[in-house]
């Protein structure tokens, strides 16, 4: 059994998206933005693939202080359950993409974030 | 005139005033408000452009003399004032031969009159002219019709700019005549007080009223000068205050724009330090957000959990149930009697209840409890109960409306702003800015200043009563040797009152004079049968009366205009001596009849008009047909080039152009 992630991270480019976001003044953090794209990925059903290239950014510790996005990610996804960090540098990958994009179309706004759940997933 | 503006060369006009009115006609930028000013700058030494502002010699003298390298220009005025006749001459020319004169400085200015062929020491000859028609009311005689603004100023101003030309029309009226001989009163008595004093001080017993009283006199030479310089300090802020005015009336527009420009620059400030609360507010809310991101998720797997957890619990119970029937059937077929009655249980029913036990146990070995998933789901729960809302998305929805809003009153500020900017280009902001504070300043020194001649004048008021307190304790003392001069200084103080109270008595009358007048041409050139009268006020400003008493708050610029009109006519029907008046555009803004209404009254007005006027304000033939026995003489502007005017007689009375 593989251990699981102490650090988590992005891709190079969704590392520049949220920290265009941040420069932007979306986020007063890198942290704010990254939990946030773990929430919108995990409401819109949203996951980037296994074998991503991510370099480290944050500290588990620091992004998840009282374990609660570990327990929610292990309890929301079986799969998840061996290695939950890693699983939610694939959910917040996702997720800042999703930002991004709604963010490059002059499309986020958050009070349609909160709106009715649109999983992606389940979509096509 | 010669080589004076647009007139090249030597122009003469002559008014004879056989008949009262000459018609000066000419079209607008040909010249008409050049023949004002060549009366004015002739008059006073000064030609004013359309902002009220003095016009550079260097644009008094005629471009295509220029072009000649001629950079002189002179007026003449031939002028009869009872039966003295004048001759006033003021040229300029460069103060240096041979120079090409650019600033004021630059050029000498000569002035000339003569009296009866007399010539008057140059130095007399301003101040005779200004005695003889003051500048500050030489706006009632030199009528600008396009400059009626100027005149609502002149008449209604109630703040003390306006006691100048208020004391001006005082000395035209002949208020001089009167405040003279109180001067002259002033000066006998205290020459008298002298004597007195001097004659006794030899008497021992009044000499310690002469030392007093002298020391009394000394405060009020004292006081007497302090009140002159306070006075001379108020006339020059009042002059400074005017000139600031006149520049903030033609910036008035403008300096409203600075001021809506700085609210808007203000209200933009504003929205923008909303806009970055609302942004910290709403990063503050993100940071927390993604729960309320994911609470609907959870709470769908929670319901999950919870069903599943559910269904294991009655699983349970029925286990529980089983195990109990089980039992009790044991119990039967062991013990042999009825669990229920306690009696011996029958024995034909043993296979039944063998077989119902055979049921349960096949039952409980059917039924499966995960034991393990029952904790995993018990631990999963309690985990993602957890995970409560934070009220991120209300709060976001409303920051975010907010922020919309914000943005849209932002953008609409932005526009206006840059709208106003674009307005304001060109003007120097920083002066008007500079001149408003500087007026403020100078308002504020003038209501000291009053308040300390007030102040000085109840000190004199109070020393001058000390004063004749003295004289009549040493003529008292120093017995029957005084009696004489006691009684020359007792003629002098009642002559001075008398004096005074028929300064206020006069100025009571010349108002209701001049009110009564100014009503009786006002009735005959209004065209509103609703106006009864018109009324005037301290500062010789006149009010509207209609129906029922009430004022007339707001005027139009007609209704201005025959106001101004009948302030000067009944201005000239009572000052000492009658002036010419002189119209520039005086039908502008007149309909036809409130024009036929001026035309008839005219000769009444003064002895003598000039009309400066173009086509578009007066019917050649209607208008002046009506007035035909009244004009003197007519003359037309002739338009020779771009920068060159001509002026002919002109005949169209008797059947010419």
């Amino acid at each position: 059994m593989t251990s699981d992630a102490v650090t988590v991270g992005l891709t190079a480019e969704a590392h520049d998206d949220l920290q265009r976001l941040k420069d932007a003044g979306i986020f007063g953090d890198m942290l704010d933005g990254y939990r946030f794209a773990i929430g919108l990925a995990i409401r819109r059903g949203l996951i980037a693939p296994e074998d991503l290239k991510a370099s480290t950014i944050f500290n588990v510790g620091s992004l998840d202080r009282d374990g609660l996005i570990k327990d929610m990610v292990v309890t929301l996804f079986h799969e998840a359950a061996a290695r939950p960090y890693a699983f939610a540098e694939r959910l917040a990958e996702a997720g800042v993409k999703e930002l991004i994009q709604l963010y490059d179309s002059g499309q986020l706004r958050f009070a349609d974030l909160f709106g009715p759940t649109i999983d992606k997933s389940k979509s096509s | 005139m010669t080589n004076f503006m647009p007139f090249y060369g030597r122009h003469a006009i002559e008014f004879t005033a056989k008949r009262p009115v000459t018609v000066i006609y000419g079209e607008n930028m040909w010249g008409k408000t050049t023949i004002l000013n060549a009366f004015r700058w002739v008059w006073y030494g000064t030609a004013l452009d359309r902002f009220k502002n003095n016009i550079a010699k260097r644009r008094l003298v005629n471009w295509d003399a220029v072009d000649e390298r001629n950079f002189s220009m002179q007026v003449d005025l031939f002028f009869l004032v009872d039966k003295d006749e004048f001759q006033l001459s003021r040229k300029i020319q460069p103060k240096y031969e041979e120079s090409i004169p650019e600033r004021d400085t630059d050029f000498e200015e000569i002035l000339f009159l003569t009296k009866n062929d007399r010539s008057i020491k140059t130095s007399d000859i301003q101040p005779l002219m200004n005695g003889l028609l003051p500048l500050k009311v030489s706006d009632f005689f030199l009528f600008d019709g396009e400059q009626l603004d100027e005149y609502e100023q002149l008449l209604l101003d109630p703040d003390s700019q306006s006691s100048l030309i208020q004391d001006s029309i005082e000395d035209i009226l002949g208020l001089p005549a009167l405040t003279n001989a109180i001067k002259d009163l002033g000066v006998n008595h205290k020459e008298a007080a002298k004597r007195q004093r001097s004659l006794a001080a030899k008497d021992r017993a009044a000499k310690s009223y002469v030392d007093m009283a002298e020391r009394t006199e000394a405060a009020i030479d004292n006081t007497e000068m302090d009140l002159q310089q306070l006075a001379e300090q108020r006339n020059t802020i009042i002059r400074e205050i005017q000139s600031i005015d006149k520049s903030l009336r033609e910036t008035a527009g403008i300096e409203s724009e600075i001021q809506r420009l700085n609210d808007i620059q203000s209200n933009i400030k504003q929205l923008r330090d909303d806009l970055t609360r609302l942004e910290d507010e709403r990063k503050r809310m993100l940071a927390g957000g993604w729960v309320d991101l994911v609470t609907p998720v959870v709470s769908q797997r929670l319901e999950e959990l919870r069903n599943e957890q559910s269904k294991y619990i009655s699983s349970l119970e029925h286990i529980g149930e089983l195990h109990a029937r089980l039992k009790q059937i044991e119990k039967l077929l062991f013990e042999r009697l009825c669990p229920l009655c306690g009696q011996s249980y029958p024995e034909n029913m043993m296979p039944s209840a063998e077989r119902d036990r055979g049921e349960i146990e096949l039952s409980l070995e059917n039924v499966q409890l995960d034991q393990d998933r029952l904790n995993y789901i018990g631990d999963a729960i309690r985990k993602l109960s957890k995970i409560t809302t934070s009220g991120a998305a209300a709060a976001l929805q409303q920051i975010e409306e907010n922020t919309r809003r914000s943005n849209v009153n932002l953008v609409g500020l932005e526009t206006k702003r840059d709208d106003i900017q674009r307005k304001l280009e060109g003007h120097d902001q920083a002066l008007i800015a500079e001149n408003r504070s500087r007026h403020n300043q100078l308002m504020k020194r003038l209501g000291t200043i009053e308040e300390h001649i007030k102040e000085k004048q109840n000190q004199l008021q109070r020393l001058k009563s000390e004063a004749a307190d003295y004289r009549n304790k040493i003529g008292q003392t120093a017995g029957p040797q005084l009696t004489r001069l006691n009684r020359e200084l007792n003629i002098y103080e009642s002559l001075i009152d008398i004096y005074t109270g028929a300064v206020e008595h006069l100025k009571r009358q010349l108002k209701v004079d001049i009110e009564v007048d100014a009503t009786r041409v006002f009735l005959k050139l209004t065209t509103d049968p609703s106006y009864k009268k018109l009324q005037i006020n301290e500062r010789y400003g006149l009010t509207i009366i209609r129906e029922g008493d009430r004022e007339v708050p707001l005027r139009s610029a007609g209704a201005e205009q025959i106001v101004a009109l009948s302030l000067i006519s009944a201005l000239n029907m009572n000052a000492v001596r009658r002036a010419p008046i002189i119209m520039d555009t005086p039908f502008g803004r007149l309909d036809p009849t409130h024009r036929a209404n001026v035309l008839k009254v005219l000769s009444n007005m003064t002895h003598q008009v000039v009309l400066l006027v173009h086509s578009g304000e007066i019917d050649r033939g209607a208008d002046i047909d009506r007035i035909s026995n009244q004009i003197d003489s007519e003359y037309a502007i002739e338009r020779l080039s771009g920068v060159r005017s001509g002026i002919q007689k002109s005949s169209y009375l008797a059947g010419g152009t």
